[in-house]
């Protein structure tokens, strides 16, 4: 009996010992981990949608928070305490506050993603060399876009283009921004070459095309050209490639007859050059913009779950601002709501992808089925407009655009009557035309009107004004601190 | 010569130095035996008893005499009574005659019977909660033995440590020690409730007041920041993830090991402490039956003060003239607050349908209720805390028999507890039961199995954190429509247009179906064998299982409120299920030595750990009614599901030696080396070494004068490692893994992956060294007892989440960045004040000090910032979860102070003021300051204990200070402009600023401050609090007449929580202390219980 235990047991012990090594060395069961995934065509496929998944954050934050905020098209005339939007309505912004930290790291996470395909894909067996260059070139686009909002934003940030280790991040500080548009420029060139004006399988509607990476790029030449790099060399350059895209016409794209469809759901990938793929469900895949700058007791046929923000509302600046009879209007704002008692109620608001039809479809108050746009062919348009305008003055051509996108609004000709007056005339349609898609505070530093526009709306409603140095965001406080000197702070922050 | 002074007197003279105790005569067989607490002479002469002698260092005297009668040796025959001090019997005490296997056990009357024993020999009395007793039989057949209880300090008793046990006296670490007294009938659902306030260096956090909910425990500070500060529970021998759905009853002590010279045994996840709970077992005699029944009713501990309705309706008032005034300047039009609502009326008036100034249809951002001027008339005022929480009941049952025989002992068990949640529909319900059995095969070989199955079922939604209902509840707004009051937002209800359309939590929580069922089985079987004289072997196969089932069902009624949805439309269901299975294997030989003056004692192991886990999880939306809360493909649409599973292992060699010379010098060292999966290639072993030592000075000739003084004096001083490796990041913290990031081209959802956690290969253990010095005293006749300890305890190479650069790709890594040192010190002392025969007054209190300073940081010490919104700061020199944000000293009530006190660019009149830090005259970011920490520095707990003849009285304290609060749910009902008035908020801003004239209690600022997105004081609270944690009231009959059958009765009246003196009103208790241990998001209230019971013994 005894003995028998002795030896049960001395069994049992030398077995554990023997196999310790092997034992404690344990795969993760449900996740796949990065010593065993990017290693197949399929894998890159799915890793590709994950580079597209880091936009779905973008317009939010981007678009909304950061742009249009920013700027006369909106104002918070009482204290909201819990939201950035106020502070950043105010420009009150801070290095710590939570949106600008979010912008930075929503970017890097898609740079982040994209590098980690870009690695590795030149040596991934594809059945098809075409469809690896396509989705090499996907790839850097998103990268590039990232970057674009990164520079837009903050000027000068770290310039990552393949994957590192935290203690190798560590030896990156901030490129110059000429130099991040120069790495934006040479990779949409890249990337425009890569990839196809249209996709032949409907079920890829939505992935990026060489019109978006022409026209991007095009927009980065406008940029580039503009405050405070001012090298307008850029504009002949943006000139030659946005008219690449515009030459397409009624080929790959085409121009909406009336301007109220543009944001509607059923119309989605239908205009836009480049969009962010939202749809319903409740699985976060949705959009949230639809429910931020309305009533927060407008009537539920129109918003089941609520509103995803709550204060703050179109400016009377804005809505002042547009000539009688533009029908922009009134698919962008309103004045007047029905309540969820049913009363009529005066107040502005911004009714933009704001799609009745789907409303009933969501399933919380940030799962509208409805796409952002991140790149529109009128936004090709004026741009292309506005470089000739700067290298050849109001040419009838440039004119031509003006007064196409005004007549769609239901609004008589323009004749300006210098490049002076182009420009301000373009002021004002772009403000018209792409009001609540995150382009006018971008566009107001690109053509340094920034301090003219915003002070005399800033003196009159929050007593205060700006310099010049507000023409980027800070660098989030949570980044410098992590190894102080690494990232030095933007002036006047 | 020593017996003449032996003899003198009436032959109960002193002895006082017993060490020179001679044996006059080899005839004459002298005893000398050391009790617990007095010492027996007995000198046998010839056979012939000479004299009896009690005293010694006790002087308490054996209340008989014996007849000087000439003695056979012929075996006889011994019965008699064990009682304790107050003269009550003690069941299933042990009586062994020594050095031999003969022995019996008490019945419940306290009475053995020991046949065939020879008059010389000599028996060894031990129960639980008692001190030994060592008694010579002395030609004597009767012998009634009365038993000492040993407070925490009886240095005869026996405590657990890790793979063993010892006595208190041989301890050379700190070890801390409660048994049953302190445990028996309090109105507490787990024993970590029993266990507050009763340890030194132990902090025990009611973080929630949730029924069934584990509690927080601290062993000498924390020093984690993301790797857990839990310490490691270990249930008769097999470690346990936490102390839930264990019957309190069942246990017959807690150890708790606190530094790492006791703990490093345990290796890999020491380094927080381990507590040891070891439950009750069977013992020889007479299957013994006890009952007990306990009611009790609880009521919430405290609630937090909010406006009430009146106060309310003005706070409103002044945030819709503040919108008002807002408008106008958006408009550029000059709105005054003053605008009477008419003309409001009309300023808000579309051309086609004009915004009347009626109740009905006024504009309720910018106008007022009229029926504010008609109160409750027209109107409902509710007091959502008080018609939310209201008073529950809890009982529980619980039976058990144990005995045994020569070769089987038993004890089962079986609990039934229903206890109701003061919050509405919730309800925790415990089935458990208990059976711990050994059989001895041959004199060498025992085995045994002890099996704890167990099922509870919560039914309750959360209530805890950020979202839960406990937050809603406080903030719902306290003015709702006519009729609707605590029915606001259900179906069919009119919604009140000036607040928030929120759901009435308690039709939320009655008509939410929340139910959790966690069956758990706690298992472990082992064989004992004795392999060679002094060596044994115990192999032991562990088993641990508990599978949860979740269920959840939210009818439309909930989800949507109160639209028109058709029944079932806006459904959803949740189906989760978590399936835990742990598996040990262990093998501990120890070997035994004594020789002469020299004690051995080794021990050597290893042992095999798997936990595997297995979850999944179904949501489903969209059903046929609200009838069924189950779902198949047919009748639902699925929202999400998934299945998950991770596994890890450990690989274990430990081994011990204790040495031990004369008692008066002890030493002890362990080892261990531990494997892990969680870790990577060479990262994965650790080595933790401890040593440890003591002097026992009392046993030293030259203390021989004091001994009157000084009954018991040891010094121990131990150092050891131990290490943590309890990361986030679950089982594979040092693994990049890729997790599903999808996307939809052309509207159909695509599966994406990416990498979602940052690869560590680096990443090892965290490691923590201490160092102990430690004094355990008896004095004066051992009614004073102390035990002293101080140490430091360094944590190097802490693990964090930490924060990394954007640039990576990702926000953080597990990562080892850095040192953290708790130091302090902990005393306890035992006195008995009153020892009579019928009244008894004893106190036992502990207090312990804890200090926590961070001392390295990785990146040459630069600062880690934690917390919400960065408001916690890791910095080299401070406390490891330092506030910093800004100090508010007050409101700028008047322009003079505006002109003349430093401010912000953004300061208005009504403003916070904020310290000027750094003194230059403006307020910014640089004077945000460190305004205190969240652990607190002073831990006590008080425990009075009184008897009176067949009554005992006992009432635990508790208190701590030293800590701030910071309560992010205090900051959200606490901030007029979150929510705009939809909501309530805290009683204070019946106090506010509103003008010069007016400028409230010079601490509230104006209801729309401009710097109420910053963090400041106003949200961090004084932690200190001091409380009777328990008053118990009981009355023990043995026997009783009435009742024929019945051995004992016992009733008693417990009540917990009873009084409490804080200043914390951030919350619902300054306990409740969660998110990461950084911010209080509001918790289920803990509760005031008043509890009755009655305890049989059959």
């Amino acid at each position: 009996m005894k003995l028998y235990y002795k030896l049960f047991t001395l069994i049992i012990l030398s077995t554990a010992l023997g196999s310790c090594k092997r034992y404690l060395d344990i795969a993760p069961i449900s996740n796949q981990s990065t010593n065993n995934f990017f290693k197949s065509e399929s894998d890159i496929d799915q890793a590709l949608a994950g580079v597209y998944n880091a936009l779905l954050p973008f317009p939010d934050v981007n678009n909304y928070n950061l742009s249009e905020c920013h700027t006369n098209n909106y104002i918070i005339a009482s204290v909201d305490a819990q939201r950035d939007y106020f502070t950043i309505n105010h420009f009150d912004v801070t290095p710590l506050m939570g949106t600008i930290e979010a912008s930075w790291t929503n970017s890097y996470k898609l740079v982040g993603r994209a590098n980690q395909i870009l690695d590795v894909i030149d040596n991934i067996t594809f059945l098809d060399d075409t469809k690896r260059l396509r989705e090499k070139s996907e790839a850097r686009f998103l990268r590039a876009y990232a970057y674009f909002e990164l520079v837009k934003l903050f000027g000068a940030v770290p310039l990552i283009d393949h994957m590192v280790t935290s203690a190798e991040s560590l030896n990156y500080g901030r490129t110059s921004a000429d130099s991040i548009y120069n790495f934006i420029i040479a990779e949409l060139q890249d990337a425009a070459d890569g990839l196809p004006y249209k996709y032949a399988n409907a079920a890829d509607a939505g992935r990026v095309t060489k019109l978006a990476a022409w026209g991007l790029l095009g927009k980065a030449h406008m940029f580039l050209a503009g405050y405070p790099y001012k090298k307008s060399d850029h504009y002949q350059t943006a000139q030659t490639i946005l008219k690449k895209v515009l030459d397409q016409e009624n080929v790959n794209w085409k121009f909406a007859p009336t301007y109220a469809e543009l944001f509607k759901a059923a119309n989605d990938n239908k205009y836009h050059l480049f969009e962010v793929q939202y749809i319903v469900g409740g699985q976060g895949y949705g959009s949230p913009i639809p429910g931020e700058v309305v009533p927060n007791d407008l009537t539920t046929s129109l918003l089941p779950y609520g509103v995803y923000y709550i204060q703050g509302a179109p400016s009377r600046d804005l809505i002042n601002s547009y000539e009688p009879g533009d029908k922009r209007m009134f698919a962008t704002i309103d004045t007047l709501y029905r309540n969820k008692t049913n009363v009529w109620t005066r107040r502005d608001w911004v009714r933009k992808f704001l799609d009745s039809s789907v409303a009933a479809t969501t399933k919380t108050n940030s799962d509208w089925p409805v796409n952002f746009p991140l790149l529109r062919s009128e936004e090709v348009m004026l741009l292309y407009a506005e470089a000739v305008n700067e290298t050849s003055g109001p040419t009838t051509e440039a004119v031509a655009i003006l007064n196409r996108i005004r007549s769609r609004a239901g609004l008589p000709a323009v004749t300006p009557a210098n490049a002076t007056d182009f420009r301000l005339a373009m002021e004002k349609e772009r403000r018209h035309e792409f009001a609540w898609e995150g382009l006018y505070w971008f566009d107001l530093v690109r053509t340094n009107r920034f301090l003219d526009v915003l002070n005399p709306f800033l003196t009159t409603n929050y007593q205060k004004s700006i310099d010049a140095n507000k023409c980027l965001y800070p660098v989030p406080q949570p980044e410098i601190n992590i190894k102080p000197g690494l990232y030095g702070q933007n002036n006047g922050y | 010569m020593i017996f003449s002074a032996f003899f003198a007197g009436t032959g109960h003279a002193m002895l006082t130095r017993r060490r020179n105790l001679q044996r006059p005569d080899p005839n004459q067989l002298a005893f000398y035996i050391r009790t617990g607490t007095y010492c027996l002479l007995l000198l046998v002469c010839s056979n012939r008893l000479l004299a009896h002698n009690v005293g010694g260092q006790g002087t308490r005297a054996i209340e008989q005499t014996i007849t000087e009668n000439v003695k056979t040796d012929t075996a006889i025959t011994v019965r008699g009574v064990v009682t304790n001090a107050n003269g009550q019997p003690v069941a299933g005490a042990n009586i062994l005659v020594k050095g031999s296997t003969q022995g019996t056990t008490t019945n419940e009357q306290g009475i053995y019977i020991i046949r065939n024993v020879s008059p010389k020999a000599v028996l060894t009395v031990s129960a639980i909660g008692y001190a030994d007793e060592v008694v010579g039989i002395v030609y004597r057949t009767a012998i009634d033995i009365k038993m000492e209880r040993s407070g925490s300090n009886g240095l005869d008793e026996v405590v657990v440590v890790a793979y063993g046990t010892a006595r208190k006296r041989d301890l050379t670490g700190p070890v801390s020690h409660i048994g049953p007294i302190e445990m028996q009938d309090r109105p507490i659902v787990s024993i970590d409730q029993a266990m507050a306030a009763q340890l030194p260096g132990v902090q025990v956090q009611a973080v929630t007041g949730s029924p069934g909910t584990p509690l927080q425990l601290r062993i000498r500070g924390a020093a984690s920041v993301s790797a857990s500060n839990d310490p490691l529970y270990i249930v008769d021998g097999v470690p346990a993830e936490n102390l839930q759905d264990i019957d309190p009853t069942t246990i017959a002590s807690v150890d708790v090991l606190k530094d790492a010279s006791t703990a490093a045994i345990y290796g890999a996840r020491g380094s927080n402490g381990v507590v040891i709970i070891t439950t009750k077992k069977g013992t020889k005699g007479k299957s013994r039956i006890t009952a007990s029944v306990n009611f009790g009713r609880q009521t919430p501990e405290q609630l937090v003060p909010m406006l009430s309705p009146e106060e309310w309706i003005q706070f409103k008032k002044d945030l819709i003239d503040s919108s008002w005034v807002a408008r106008g300047r958006s408009l550029g039009l000059p709105y005054s607050a003053t605008d009477d609502m008419n003309y409001r009326a009309s300023q808000l008036t579309s051309p086609s349908t004009p915004v009347a100034n009626t109740h009905a249809l006024a504009n309720t951002n910018y106008m007022y209720d009229p029926y504010w001027n008609y109160g409750t008339d027209s109107l409902d005022y509710v007091d959502w805390q008080k018609a939310f929480y209201r008073p529950a009941y809890m009982q529980r049952y619980n039976l058990s028999a144990s005995g045994g025989n020569d070769n089987v002992l038993h004890m089962v068990a079986g609990e039934y507890l229903n206890q109701d949640g003061i919050i509405p529909a919730s309800n925790y319900k415990r089935y458990s039961f208990r059976s711990n059995i050994e059989v001895k095969l041959t004199n060498s070989t025992k085995i045994g199995m002890e099996l704890a199955p167990s099922v509870s079922i919560t039914n309750g939604a959360n209530v805890d954190g950020k979202n839960g209902v406990g937050a809603a509840v406080a903030g719902t707004a306290p003015v709702q429509e006519k009729g609707m009051g605590s029915n606001s937002g259900t179906v069919g209800s009119t919604p009140y247009r000036w607040v928030a359309d929120q759901l009435s939590p308690i039709f939320q929580m009655e008509n939410t179906y929340n139910n959790t069922q966690l069956t758990k089985v706690l298992s472990n079987a082992y064989i004992d064998t004795r392999l060679a004289k002094g060596l044994n072997l115990r192999v032991t196969g562990g088993w641990n299982t508990s599978s949860s089932d979740y269920k959840n069902y939210t009818p439309t009624s909930v989800a949507s409120s109160r639209r028109t949805d058709k029944p079932g439309s806006k459904s959803t269901s949740i189906r989760n299920t978590a399936r835990n299975q742990y598996y040990l294997f262990q093998s501990v030989a120890t070997y035994n030595l004594a020789v002469a003056q020299h004690d051995l004692k080794l021990v050597g192991g290893y042992s095999v750990e798997q936990n595997f886990l297995a979850q999944t999880s179904q949501r489903n939306s969209g059903f046929p009614n609200d009838n069924l809360y189950t779902f198949d493909q047919n009748s639902s649409t699925v929202t999400t599901s998934s299945a998950f599973e991770s596994k890890r292992r450990q690989l274990s060699f430990f081994g011990r030696m204790n040495y031990a010379y004369n008692g008066k010098y002890l030493v002890s060292a362990t080892f261990r080396r531990d494997g892990i999966s969680r870790f990577i290639g060479k990262n994965q072993w650790g080595f933790f070494p401890a040593a440890s030592a003591a002097w026992r000075i009392s046993q030293e000739s030259f203390m021989a004068p004091l001994s009157n003084i000084v009954n018991d004096l040891k010094i121990r001083y131990s150092w050891g490692i131990a290490g943590n490796d309890r990361i986030p990041g679950g089982d594979y913290p040092a693994v990049g893994l890729v997790n599903p990031t999808s996307y939809n081209y052309n509207g159909a959802l695509y599966t994406g992956y990416s990498a979602t956690s940052i690869s560590s290969p680096d990443l090892r253990w965290e490691k923590t060294t201490s160092q102990n010095i430690g004094l355990d005293a008896s004095l004066l006749k051992n009614r004073i007892n102390v035990t002293l300890d101080v140490y430091t305890k360094t944590t190097n190479d802490i693990l964090l989440a930490a924060p990394v650069t954007a640039a990576t790709g990702f926000s953080t890594e597990n990562k080892n960045i850095g040192s953290v040192r708790n130091y302090g010190f902990e005393v306890m002392i035992g006195t008995t004040n009153i020892s009579g025969k019928d009244f008894s007054w004893t106190t036992t209190g502990n207090f312990s000090y804890n200090k926590n300073r961070v001392i390295k940081l990785a990146n040459d010490n630069t600062p880690i910032y934690k917390g919400w919104d960065n408001t916690v700061k890791i910095g080299v020199d401070q406390s490891l979860y330092s506030y910093f944000i800004y100090d508010a000293i007050g409101v700028y009530t008047s322009p003079d102070m505006l002109n003349k006190l430093p401010v912000m660019s953004t300061n208005k009149l009504g403003d916070p003021i904020y310290r000027d830090v750094n003194g230059d005259g403006k307020i910014d970011a640089s004077d945000i300051t460190n305004m205190g920490h969240a652990d607190p520095n002073f831990v006590w707990g008080l425990t009075n204990r009184f008897t009176y003849k067949n009554f005992d009285l006992s009432f635990l304290l508790q208190g701590q200070w030293g800590n701030q609060i910071f309560s992010l749910f205090g900051r959200n009902i606490d901030r007029p402009t979150t929510g705009l008035g939809n909501y309530n908020a805290k009683k204070v801003w019946a106090n506010r600023f509103r003008s010069e004239a007016f400028p409230g209690d010079g601490k509230t600022p104006r209801i729309d401050a401009s710097t109420s997105n910053l963090y400041d004081t106003r949200w961090l609270y004084n932690g200190a609090f001091y409380k009777v944690k328990n008053l118990m009231l009981g009355y023990t009959l043995n026997k009783p007449a009435f009742l024929r059958g019945l051995n004992s009765i016992r009733m008693y009246f417990s009540a917990e929580n009873i009084w409490m003196h804080d200043k914390y009103d951030g919350g619902f208790s300054p306990e409740a202390f969660q998110y990461d241990n950084l911010a209080d998001w509001s918790s289920y209230p803990t509760t005031k219980t008043f509890s009755a019971g009655i305890n049989l013994g059959l």
